[in-house]
């Protein structure tokens, strides 16, 4: 970075470059000219992203409390009796004490909930003006729910296989190869499902192209929990054995290893720019860890095993333990916090999920007695990228995105732990580099080569065909074109008579009418 | 040989013969003549003659050209003939030229190849039509007077004897009635023929005149009809003769213009004007008469003439140079490209008069019966007020106006040029003169609330004391002799007592006058009774003069003679009683004497500041007695320099303080603390103190338990760390007593129970032990590749073998190298991960040089997601934009 440039958001990271006496990267004076160009097209590029801030004026505003009073001490009807109307009729609660316990998910953009009670109730609904978009009772354990890339289809994974539905309700697809998911997980930008329970695979699966993309055995038991790294990607997986596996579909083994805790993982959740991870294990412990360097950065212990974590947009971190849902702020922050910043008692129920809707203040809780939803002041992203995600978008807007997305797609190959790597040069030797034939390989690992075409079509069993050398044919051949000899006529006049017949045969097989003589048989010899 | 031919049978092959021969003949003698001018002619002759078959349709056509020309070209003044013409004057030349011919021939016959006439030859001079032989003495009369008009002529006609022949096929017609228009031909022929003579070379024709003439009336009586007839035919298309004036010259002939050039003339052009233009005429000659120098070999020359050459189109070139760079290093080339700059024109803002459309005059016609319509137009820029204005008030305005830019202007630079006076002295005037002017604006309607403001700022502005940063370090630095700085921090004192005299009540008027003091006041007095007593007199018996109102003033009078005694006392004292201060402040309620006793420790601290102002405030007054500014810094000095022992002091105070109150005969006022609990509130909790207190009693408790009983454990799960769950919905004040007790019972029971719970399994060394086999796995590896009794003697006393082959093999990465080195509980793969290779370069792509330099210019993503549109825009812009439809015109060299 130059000297007098202030750091901001917006700036990227890229590898420093020295500079000599005159001020000049290389000796090369194009190169250099554009190496020039190229930083100050980047300080443009920063400053007028910075300038766009103007823009984003809405702020997030968190409960604040005054004198004595403590923010944790504010109940849920306290708050609502304070905000607005429209604020206060979003905080509801459905009590479905048949079904439970019940799991949740938001979709993408917020809009919509989808809710799986673990004896069979599923119902998808647009929760802020509550409409239910469908309801389904299936008779079958389900173990969890999720949206995909929109709120056109969701993911149920049941007792034995994954379905996928439509917003209606309709059972489109039953995915044969997820059996007995416990997780599932969805990966927008490569439209992979991800599914992980008792039998110990990772599996990865394409929703757009219908291909299981990788199949990935753990070793490590059945998965007690799983989140998605939004910023790479990556897949975090926890285990009986305390161990949390960071999994990308192109590697069998995983990327990284963490001994999180003692005790089985109960639950994880990973914040938005993949910084931080929160594992809770039956341990009682709840620990933060730094996935850039990890590190573990903080531990705490709950009062009884956490069954449910979730991170919001701006960093607040829902606990649900027991019959209590904790939030705490600043928990990244370096200083170790004292106090959750919010507090919540659902009492005579288990809390099986809570998500935090995705621009919104609220909570969604899913107990064993149905589900709620808490006002939770600060916890949405209050500005949003609508190019990205829109809440506000409509059915134009969504297929439109749809498409784009589906445009965008990214390979599932390009999952790693440092997406930044797509790009650059290989770090390793050269001498150990793959070179650019054999990276073509990889490429293009469908496409055959010509050569291993032909080998493929003579190893093939072809049917035996009479041979088309006859003594015949081979006198025609000769070289001695030009003789014309009483041989030669009496072959070409047979052969030509031959085909003739065969023609007239294959016409007659096929019913085609034979042609008569259009010049009649008086003409017809002087053809 | 005429006579010869004369007997013989003609037949027209015989004829042709003859022509033919004549023709190869004519050539050889043209060949002399006229150079090899008509190769061509001659040629085509040969062809005719050689072939000896004619084409006679090519033949008639030549026969018609040649009558259409022959109406066309009646006279002959034109000296320019076309090829066409030539042919036909030619022809008539041809028809001459034959009858001459044959005593030329004779003789030449004679002379050269005698032997290979033929008789027929003769025979064809029979065609020659005597109108033609008739015509040549008048002919040769003419020959004469048309010489001078006439310089030369060309003769071309090798054709001429094929006309002939053409002619051939109208013999029948024409020659029946030869014999008698013959004459009639002649005279006609007389006239047209002007140039017959001139076709011929002068010589030849003189030559043979005579003969010719003779021979020719031989022929003609022999003629038929029917020759005649035809030659008539003939010469009737003859009569066009043309005049060729533009000869070439050549060896024979040199066109003169009918004049003669005689050495004279020649000689006459040497000396005249004309000889100074002419290059060729070497006027030098006489004065130099060097020999030219030896030209330059042509290779050389034009070697240097490509140099030269090379240099202007360099310049030439060069004069774009900074242009195509320009262009070059643009990053965006817009086409046109400087495009005219269009202004709108005032025009475009002035409202067509006629409404457009049917809308329009409809909307119209509504508001105007509504009485909604403007009558009054919007205002153009022609109907602006201004420009309704006369020229002279305009001009009047505007210089108006630019008197007051002027002034603005002035103003301006004024200001900017004081702003740029670094003279202090000169600021502090300039901001004094501010302030007075301020403040007698201020005077008038000042209020209290600026008046407050401006004290506090005062205060702020510790100017007047002599401890500032600035002062501190110009006395320490010895700056203080400066005269200029002397000055300044002088005048920071002054400042200081003013204010001090502000403090203590005095008003700013007062201030100003330090010279009033009592004895004024006395003065002013006595002048006062004076003044009184004379106005009383004045006054006569208004209300002034009762009783009640002299009684009055004499007890005021009196009261301010006793206050006024007072006041002389303090002055002889000597100013202020200092003893109040010197005393400190033994107890704060000597302060308060009023209100509650406060039983805290905080009481102990105000009584030190008390006391610490006091201090100050005689150190003050202390500075203040100091006449001189040098003691007054003298003393600041050392106040300084003791800084530590006055705080020293200070802390005796207190003990001084703190042992007084012992002393002091009331025990209730002084509260005994020791030093060690100075900050500590005696905080007493009892039944009816708050929630808040109590709570902060609590945790204050347990934390000092649970501090202790960290440190005593070495415990798996810490258990101070333990988030303190407070329960919002239960009443802290019922529970967390009974909590208290119990807690640390139930904590240590939950820690058992999770040590039971996760005994079995230790998963930490699980974890240590995958780990370590994971480095080995990948890490290198050393194999033994010796075989087994290879090289080894048999038999016992076995030797430890000395050579051992062991091999190294690489694996995935170093022990030490790994990125989970250092890292607890942390296993990080380090295989390559093979399908994510395809995504990256397997080299620094071309422009760059190093890795580096790729990357960073990978930083920066072009998408309209990640960057503004404005900055997308602008990266993904085409080099080259050109607007459609525009002529876009050829770079301009700039004007050099």
């Amino acid at each position: 970075m130059d000297v007098g440039f202030s750091q901001s958001k917006y700036e990227r990271q890229a590898p420093e470059l020295k500079k000599n006496k005159k001020s000049k990267y290389t000796k090369d004076k194009k190169l250099n000219a554009n190496l020039k160009k190229l930083d100050s097209q980047y300080r443009d590029a920063v400053k007028s992203a910075e300038n766009t801030d103007i823009l984003l004026q809405e702020d997030a505003g968190f409960l604040e409390a005054e004198g004595m009073e403590k923010t944790f001490k504010f109940r849920q009807s306290e708050i609502r009796d304070s905000v607005d109307v429209s604020t206060a009729n979003k905080n509801f609660e459905l009590k479905l004490d048949q079904f439970g316990p019940y799991t949740l998910d938001y979709s993408r953009n917020g809009r919509d909930l989808l809710i799986g009670g673990k004896k069979g109730h599923i119902a998808s609904i647009d929760w802020r003006s509550g409409n239910l978009d469908c309801e389904l009772h299936l008779n079958e354990t389900v173990n969890a729910v999720k949206y995909l890339h929109n709120d056109q289809y969701f993911a149920v994974a049941q007792k034995k296989y994954t379905f996928i539905y439509d917003k209606t309700g309709v059972e489109l697809h039953r995915l044969k190869q997820h059996i007995e998911a416990t997780n599932l997980e969805f990966l927008p930008y490569h439209f992979l499902l991800a599914t992980s329970g008792n039998t110990g695979f990772l599996k990865y699966h394409d929703v757009s192209t219908g291909v299981l993309v990788s199949e990935l055995r753990t070793k490590l038991g059945p998965t007690l929990s799983m989140r998605q790294n939004p910023w790479n990607g990556v897949m975090h997986l926890g285990h009986g054995n305390g161990t949390v596996t960071l999994w990308s579909p192109s590697m069998p083994t995983p990327l990284v290893k963490i001994q999180a805790s003692r005790g089985p993982i109960r639950s994880l959740a990973v914040n938005r720019d993949g910084r931080y991870m929160v594992v809770a294990g039956a341990d009682k412990t709840l620990k933060i860890w730094d996935i850039r360097n990890f590190k573990e950065l903080e531990s705490y212990y709950t009062p009884t095993p956490a069954s449910s974590l979730d991170i919001s947009d701006t960093g607040l971190v829902s606990v649900g333990w027991g019959p209590h849902v904790t939030i705490w702020k600043d928990l990244f922050k370096n200083s170790r916090q004292s106090a959750p910043y919010m507090n919540h008692l659902i009492a005579g129920s288990r809390i099986q999920t809570t998500r935090f809707v995705p621009f919104e203040d609220f909570l969604g809780c899913g107990h064993s007695n149905g589900v709620q939803s808490l006002i939770i002041p600060g916890a949405g992203e209050a500005n949003f990228d609508a190019l990205e995600v829109n809440p506000f978008e409509t059915a134009k807007q969504r297929q439109q995105s749809e498409v784009r997305s589906l445009l965008n797609k990214l390979s599932p190959d390009m999952i790693s732990l440092d997406p930044n790597v797509i790009g650059t040069v290989d770090k390793r030797k050269p001498q150990v580099r793959l070179t650019a034939k054999e990276l073509s390989t990889i490429t293009h690992n469908g496409e055959k080569s010509q050569t291993e075409k032909e080998d493929d079509l003579k190893l093939k069993i072809r049917p035996q065909v009479k041979g088309k050398n006859s003594a015949l044919r081979r006198h025609l051949r000769k070289k001695t074109q030009n003789i014309v000899d009483q041989r030669k006529l009496r072959i070409e006049a047979n052969l030509r008579k031959e085909k003739e017949m065969r023609k007239s045969n294959y016409d007659k097989e096929h019913g085609i009418p034979e042609k008569k003589d259009v010049l009649g048989p008086a003409l017809a010899r002087f053809t | 040989m005429a006579a010869k031919g004369n007997k013989t049978s003609r037949t027209k092959s015989k004829r042709r013969a003859l022509d033919a021969f004549q023709l190869a003949e004519k050539a050889e003698n043209r060949k002399k003549q006229q150079a090899s001018d008509y190769a061509s002619d001659e040629e085509n002759d040969n062809f005719n003659s050689k072939k000896g078959i004619l084409n006679a349709k090519k033949l008639m056509g030549n026969g018609h050209k040649g009558k259409e020309e022959s109406g066309s070209e009646s006279e002959f003044e034109d000296e320019e003939i076309d090829s066409d013409e030539a042919l036909g004057s030619d022809d008539d030349y041809d028809v001459l030229d034959s009858r001459f011919s044959q005593t030329i021939r004779d003789k030449q016959k004679a002379k050269k190849r005698g032997e290979h006439i033929s008789e027929d030859e003769s025979d064809g001079e029979q065609s020659y039509d005597e109108g033609e032989l008739m015509t040549l003495a008048e002919i040769w009369d003419l020959d004469d007077k048309e010489k001078a008009k006439k310089s030369s002529t060309q003769e071309k006609g090798f054709n001429k004897t094929n006309n002939d022949l053409v002619l051939d096929d109208d013999y029948g017609s024409e020659k029946s009635d030869s014999d008698e228009s013959s004459e009639e031909e002649q005279d006609d022929e007389d006239e047209d023929d002007d140039d017959e003579d001139d076709e011929d070379d002068e010589e030849e024709v003189e030559e043979d005149d005579p003969f010719s003439e003779v021979s020719d009336n031989d022929d003609f009586q022999l003629k038929t009809v029917v020759d005649s007839l035809k030659d008539k035919s003939a010469t009737k298309r003859e009569k066009k003769r043309l005049v060729n004036l533009e000869t070439e010259e050549n060896f024979y002939n040199l066109p003169t213009n009918g004049k003669k050039l005689s050495l004279a003339d020649m000689m006459a052009a040497v000396n005249s004007a004309d000889s100074e233009k002419a290059i060729l005429i070497d006027k030098e000659d006489s004065d130099n008469n060097k020999p030219l120098a030896v030209p330059l070999a042509q290779r050389i020359k034009q070697r240097h003439e490509r140099k030269a050459g090379y240099e202007i189109q360099k310049e030439e070139v060069n004069k774009w140079q900074d242009t195509v760079k320009q262009n070059r290093r643009a990053e965006v080339l817009r086409f046109p490209m400087n495009p005219p700059v269009e202004h709108n024109e005032v025009s475009t803002f002035v409202p067509s008069k006629e409404s457009v459309s049917e809308l329009e005059n409809k909307v119209n016609s509504v508001l105007e019966e509504s009485a909604l319509a403007d009558t009054q137009k919007e205002a153009t820029f022609e109907e602006i007020a201004t420009a309704k204005l006369s020229s002279e008030e305009l001009r009047k305005r505007q210089n108006e106006l630019r008197l007051m830019r002027e002034l603005m202007f002035r103003e301006e630079r004024r200001a900017k040029r004081i702003k740029k006076i670094k003279s202090k002295s000169y600021h502090k005037i300039k901001k004094k003169e501010i302030l007075k002017n301020k403040e007698l604006v201020e005077e008038d309607g000042s209020d209290d609330e600026e008046h407050d403001y401006k004290r506090a700022k005062e205060r702020m502005s510790l100017k007047y004391k002599n401890r500032s940063n600035w002062a501190k370090s110009m006395i320490k630095s010895g700056m203080s002799k400066d005269a200029e700085n002397r000055e300044e921090m002088e005048e920071m004192l002054r400042q200081g007592e003013r204010l001090k005299a502000k403090i203590m009540g005095r008003d700013e008027n007062e201030d100003d006058e330090d010279s009033y003091n009592l004895s004024d006041l006395e003065k002013e007095k006595d002048g006062d009774l004076a003044e009184q007593q004379i106005l009383r007199s004045k006054l006569g018996k208004g209300v002034m003069a009762m009783d009640f109102m002299k009684n009055a003033h004499e007890k005021e009078r009196k009261e301010n003679q006793i206050y006024l005694k007072e006041l002389r006392e303090f002055e002889a004292n000597g100013g202020i009683d200092l003893e109040d201060f010197e005393k400190p402040a033994n107890s704060i309620n000597l302060e308060k004497s009023e209100g509650r006793r406060v039983y805290e420790p905080s009481a102990n601290g105000k009584k030190q500041a008390v006391n610490k102002a006091d201090e100050e405030f005689l150190k003050e007054i202390k500075i203040d007695e100091s006449k001189s500014l040098a003691n007054k810094l003298s003393t600041g000095k050392s106040n300084r320099s003791n800084g530590k022992l006055l705080s020293d002091k200070n802390e005796q105070n207190i003990n001084n303080v703190d042992e007084h109150k012992e002393v002091s005969s009331n025990p209730w006022l002084t509260v005994d603390s020791g030093s060690k609990q100075k900050s500590k509130k005696i905080a007493i909790v009892d039944k009816n103190s708050n929630k808040l207190d109590k709570s902060q009693n609590k945790i204050s408790k347990n934390k000092k338990r649970s501090a202790t009983e960290a440190d005593n454990e070495d415990t798996i799960i810490d258990m101070s760390e333990t988030l303190h769950f407070v329960d919002a919905f239960c009443d802290p004040n019922d529970e967390k007593e009974t909590e208290e007790d119990g807690s640390k019972i139930h904590m240590f029971k939950q820690k058992n129970l999770i040590k039971e719970a996760f005994a079995g399994d230790d998963v930490i060394k699980e974890f240590e032990a995958e780990k370590n086999q994971v480095i080995e796995d990948e890490g290198d590896k050393e194999v033994d590749l010796t075989l087994p009794g290879w090289g080894d003697w048999a038999g016992g006393n076995e030797k430890k073998k000395k050579r051992k082959i062991v091999k190294k093999i690489d694996g995935i990465i170093q022990k030490d190298k790994r990125k989970d080195k250092n890292m607890k509980n942390v296993i990080i793969n380090e295989k390559v991960n093979k399908k994510n290779i395809k995504y990256q370069a397997n080299g620094v792509p071309y422009p760059f040089e190093t890795m580096e330099q790729y990357e960073r210019s990978l930083r920066m993503p072009i998408g309209q997601e990640w960057t503004t549109r404005e900055v997308h825009q602008k990266l993904t812009m085409p080099r080259i934009v050109a607007k459609h439809g525009t002529v876009i015109d050829p770079l301009k060299a700039p004007l050099t």
